[in-house]
């Protein structure tokens, strides 16, 4: 299931705006889920979680670095530097910022790199709808670009890639921010290169034994 | 080769017509027509007759030399002397300039300039008190062109080095006006003028030898007084058909040229220029330099044209006081920072030098005690600013000529702004001064620097090693200079400071004294008037008394309401800066506020409703709502009535209440705030006491807030006498942020200087750079002291407040 998370170090602004969502995703007949969490500790560690939660839409908080939870410490990034950093990789996934002050001037610098600037104090349903409309643009792009990458690596896998096949995959890794493999060939090629590595092994163990044995 | 031959007649011209025919025949010889023997024959008859004319005579003999078979002569066309006069000064202003300057080399005490071109008559006037020219000065000297005294002997009478040696002033005048009347008085002749119409040079193919020049000898020459009295000698030129129209700028210019042609110190205040016209009244006075008292840094250096010493002397506005070091050309190379790759030499080789460099700032205290008026130190600065060489004690142009493209800034000092502008409380090493803030004169002279030649191109010096060495030992003296100011600059700003309560108590004990000496006068007299039985005047003294009384007692009002004025604005000021900074927990509060108590009425409308979620957002619009509370009255508690009075304030508890009001904002921004110290009591401000505090805890706050990790802020609250003996105790604000730079401690109380300056990173606030500036007025006026250093196990910044208990 799609989810969309609210980054903010203050638990209870977190806690109501992830509620004030829900209730209007509710009422949009959306299913799409909401979490909220503190910000992790290094920004590098959203990108797993974008994965393993199958993150649609990102909402923060600019400032990010006052509050602290029990086990947790304050953190040393903001959303401007929260969104530079997710764009590296998630060039394409909806990332909005939601705020008491949208006309900070660091926000306003990196205007491009967000989808929305939202204020805390007008959080209607007609921003959810935006950010609704977002999460299901990037859902349907990129579930039609995942299957369409199934399709190719099993075609690649199983010996069967035609043409400019191996070419697609690698424009689709790239798409997709798939780490790229440089090395990518078809199978028989590398079924051969594996053969000449177990030789290579084989060549070792003989040369250990004889070494052994004297 | 044949020529026709005719008879002619030579005789006085009576009439027009005879006149015509002479021209007419005069032609013909021009053209050869006579042979060698007419011609003498004609030249026979001339010299015989009573009446000379010299005019024929002349021309018959030019041509008879003509037909000297051995040797022949140069002959010039007289157009030859306009291009040499108009095409080698630059503009009417230098041409006006020359004139002065033949006024100098005359050894000139005063020189009266006037230009008045408004009416039909027009008329530039120079004229002098100088030695004059006799007639034999003036026919075999100034109608000599090319020729110059100057090149014979170098020196005036009174020891002055002569400005021009080319010998071609003279011509200069004929770039202003068509017309020029000379008129000179000398000791041994009489008075003689000549008349010359520099229109008739201007005819093509005409040889210069005939035009006339009329020789007339009026009764009375106009020149100024010399020492209060009629000058026996001098020179008057008058130059009439002026050639251009002089404007408001011309005039301006022509002021400041006048001034600068001299140098602005005191080698040469011998020479005066008094300018008048009728263009720019305002410029029709004496041209003087006063504006030199203006300076705040006066620096000098002399090089002996020996060894490598150089001997410097700086005074300033602030100490007073003189200072006179020695140092050696390879260190002051070394203080410029000069590397090997670039032009420098082990020794000077410009020969001997001396230097003054006037450093002003354009501020309207550099004009306090001196007659002239700010606009008018600016202007003068505007006009006069620059580096300027002074051989013989002229300036050589264009070095530091305001009006110079690249003359004006030689030394690149914009240049080197432009590169690092840092301001002077960065200090020595990186403050530079502006081009526009600084007057200077390198004094050189002809006979003692021969290395410094002119160039071919008439403005300006040959740029040889010995140029380089003039150029550097200037930059090194600016260094000098410049670093002179940077330590001055601080000492200066702290001996201005004087805290509104050491005024106040000065004001007081003055009035007391006052007080005393008229209760002491009325003792004396009363005694007096006992004896002599006249009690008048004891009453009117015991009037002054008491009106004295009445006046202190007003004064001391006085005083205190503007130090509790003082004081609300203080603590104003630092609700303000603090409402900034912790202003953005409170605009969260209200929006969380809002969207919480929206939420409980959206989940209690939802079917079925959300009771308990309802609740919970409910009791969260209810701890903001508090929160929102707490700061408003935060803000009206600051500037309560009662803590504006002296009165026994309990330290401990003061600290505590404020870190109570500010612990839900250090909270929320996961600082960890902690007060340590015992209760003490003393009698002071509480006002003050909470305004120093909270200014210092804004600062840790925002500190805190750029670091992650964990965050405190520690408050030490002791007793501690001072070495002396003196009762008192301190609080100490220490932080986990990254502490203050060392480059910024000396810094950091100016009014609004922030480190604060761009919101980047944690901290999202920028600072007004006045908190601080608050503390030190407070701990000032409070009679304390201020210590800022790293505390050593929160690793911040710790400040101490020591304060004296009463």
């Amino acid at each position: 299931m799609a989810k969309i998370v609210i980054v903010d170090d203050n638990k209870d602004q977190r806690g109501t705006y992830a509620i004030r969502l829900k209730q209007f995703l509710k009422e949009l007949n959306s299913d799409i889920q909401v979490i909220d969490v503190f910000p992790f500790e290094k920004p590098s560690h959203y990108y797993g979680f974008i994965d393993a939660e199958n993150i649609a839409a990102i909402i923060v908080d600019e400032k990010l670095h006052n509050d602290s939870q029990p086990d947790k410490l304050p953190v040393d990034y903001n959303g401007s530097d929260l969104v530079m950093f997710i764009r590296e990789r998630y060039k394409y996934i909806p990332f909005f910022t939601l705020t008491n002050y949208p006309e900070d001037q660091v926000l306003q610098e990196k205007i491009n790199e967000y989808d929305y600037i939202f204020s805390k104090k007008e959080f209607t349903i007609k921003q959810v709808e935006i950010i609704q409309r977002a999460c299901q643009r990037y859902l349907i792009e990129n579930q039609k670009e995942l299957s369409m990458y199934n399709d190719l690596t099993r075609k690649i896998a199983s010996g069967k890639a035609a043409g400019n096949d191996i070419e697609k995959l690698k424009a689709l890794q790239q798409k997709l921010e798939i780490p790229v493999s440089t090395d990518l060939k078809d199978r028989e090629e590398w079924l051969k290169e594996f053969e000449k590595q177990i030789a290579s092994l084989e060549e070792i163990k003989s040369k250990l034994e004889k070494k052994l044995k004297k | 080769m044949a020529h026709p031959r005719k008879e002619i007649k030579i005789t006085k011209p009576k009439n027009l017509e005879e006149l015509a025919e002479k021209a007419r025949q005069r032609s013909f010889i021009g053209s050869k027509a006579l042979t060698e023997t007419e011609i003498k024959e004609k030249l026979q008859k001339l010299l015989q007759s009573p009446s000379s004319d010299y005019r024929a005579i002349f021309k018959l003999t030019k041509d008879l030399s003509k037909l000297d078979k051995k040797f022949q002569r140069f002959f010039v066309d007289a157009k030859t002397l306009i291009h040499l006069g108009r095409d080698s000064i630059k503009d009417h202003t230098t041409a006006l300039l020359e004139l002065v300057k033949n006024s100098y080399d005359a050894d000139a005490k005063n020189v009266d300039v006037d230009v008045f071109c408004k009416k039909e008559s027009d008329i530039i006037r120079v004229a002098d008190n100088g030695f004059g020219m006799t007639k034999h000065d003036l026919i075999n000297g100034w109608l000599h062109i090319g020729f110059s005294g100057k090149r014979a002997s170098k020196h005036s009478q009174t020891g002055r080095r002569k400005t021009g040696e080319k010998g071609i002033g003279r011509i200069s005048a004929d770039r202003l006006g068509g017309v020029l009347e000379l008129i000179t008085k000398s000791e041994t002749d009489g008075i003689v003028g000549l008349k010359i119409n520099w229109d008739e040079f201007d005819t093509e193919g005409k040889d210069i030898s005939d035009i006339d020049v009329e020789l007339f000898y009026p009764k009375s020459i106009n020149i100024p007084n010399k020492e209060g009295k009629p000058s026996e000698t001098g020179t008057e030129i008058r130059i009439s058909k002026l050639r251009q129209s002089w404007t408001i700028s011309n005039i301006e210019n022509l002021y400041y040229e006048l001034s600068a042609l001299t140098p602005p110190f005191n080698e040469v205040k011998d020479f005066q220029v008094e300018l008048k016209n009728d263009v720019a009244p305002s410029f029709s006075k004496k041209v003087n330099s006063e504006f030199f008292k203006a300076a705040e840094i006066e620096l000098t250096a002399v090089y002996d044209g020996k060894g490598s010493d150089i001997i410097y002397t700086i005074k300033d506005k602030y100490t007073d006081k003189e200072d006179v070091q020695t140092i050696q050309w390879q260190n002051l190379l070394q203080k410029m920072q000069k590397n090997d790759s670039e032009e420098v030499s082990e020794d000077l080789r410009c020969g001997p030098v001396s230097l003054k460099l006037l450093f002003f700032l354009r501020e309207a205290a550099s004009v306090a005690g001196t007659d002239f008026k700010l606009s008018e130190l600016r202007e003068f600065l505007d006009n006069n600013a620059g580096v300027k060489i002074y051989r013989d004690n002229i300036a050589v142009k264009p070095y530091g000529f305001p009006s110079s493209q690249f003359g004006y800034d030689w030394l690149e000092l914009a240049e080197k702004k432009a590169k690092d502008p840092a301001g002077v409380g960065r200090g020595a090493d990186s403050y530079t001064v502006t081009p526009n803030q600084l007057i200077g004169a390198i004094f050189i002279t002809r006979d003692g620097n021969l290395n410094l030649t002119d160039s071919a191109a008439r403005e300006g010096l040959v740029e040889s090693e010995a140029f380089f060495d003039i150029k550097n030992l200037a930059l090194g003296s600016l260094k000098i200079l410049e670093t002179h100011r940077a330590n001055t600059y601080q000492k200066s700003r702290e001996s201005k400071k004087t805290s509104a309560s050491k005024e106040a108590e000065q004001i007081q004990t003055q009035l007391f004294s006052v007080k005393e000496e008229l209760e002491l006068i009325k003792t004396e007299i009363e005694s007096k008037a006992a004896k002599s039985s006249s009690p008048n005047i004891t009453r009117s003294i015991e009037k002054s008394i008491e009106r004295v009384e009445v006046i202190t007692k007003k004064a001391d009002k006085t005083i205190s309401d503007l130090l509790n004025w003082n004081r609300v604005l203080s603590g104003l000021a630092t609700i303000g800066i603090s409402s900034a900074v912790f202003g953005h927990e409170t605009e969260g509060s209200i929006s969380l506020f809002t969207t919480a108590t929206d939420n409980a009425r959206l989940l209690i409308r939802n079917t079925p409703p959300d009771i308990d979620t309802a609740i919970s957002e409910l009791d969260k619009a209810l701890k903001h709502s508090k929160k929102v509370a707490a700061w408003g009255a935060y803000a009206l508690t600051r500037v309560q009535r009662e803590k504006r009075s002296k009165k026994k304030v309990n330290i401990k508890n003061t600290i505590e209440a404020v870190v109570k009001e500010l612990k839900p904002a250090f909270e929320a921004s996961s600082i960890k705030l902690e007060v340590i110290g015992e209760l003490l009591v003393s009698k002071t401000y509480q006002m003050d006491i909470e305004s120093i505090l909270i200014n210092l805890l804004t600062n840790s706050y925002t500190a805190c807030n750029q670091k992650p990790g964990i965050r405190k802020v520690a408050i030490y609250v002791d007793r501690e006498d001072t070495k002396r003996g003196g009762k008192g105790y301190y609080f100490s604000v220490a932080d986990t942020g990254h502490g203050i730079a060392k480059e910024f401690q000396n810094r950091i109380f100016e009014p609004l200087f922030s480190t604060k300056t761009v919101a980047t990173g944690g901290s999202k606030s920028v600072g007004t750079g006045l908190g601080l500036t608050i503390v030190k007025s407070i701990v000032d006026d409070l009679q304390g002291e201020i210590k800022i250093d790293h505390d050593p196990e929160l690793k911040g910044a710790r400040f101490k407040i020591w304060l004296p208990k009463e």
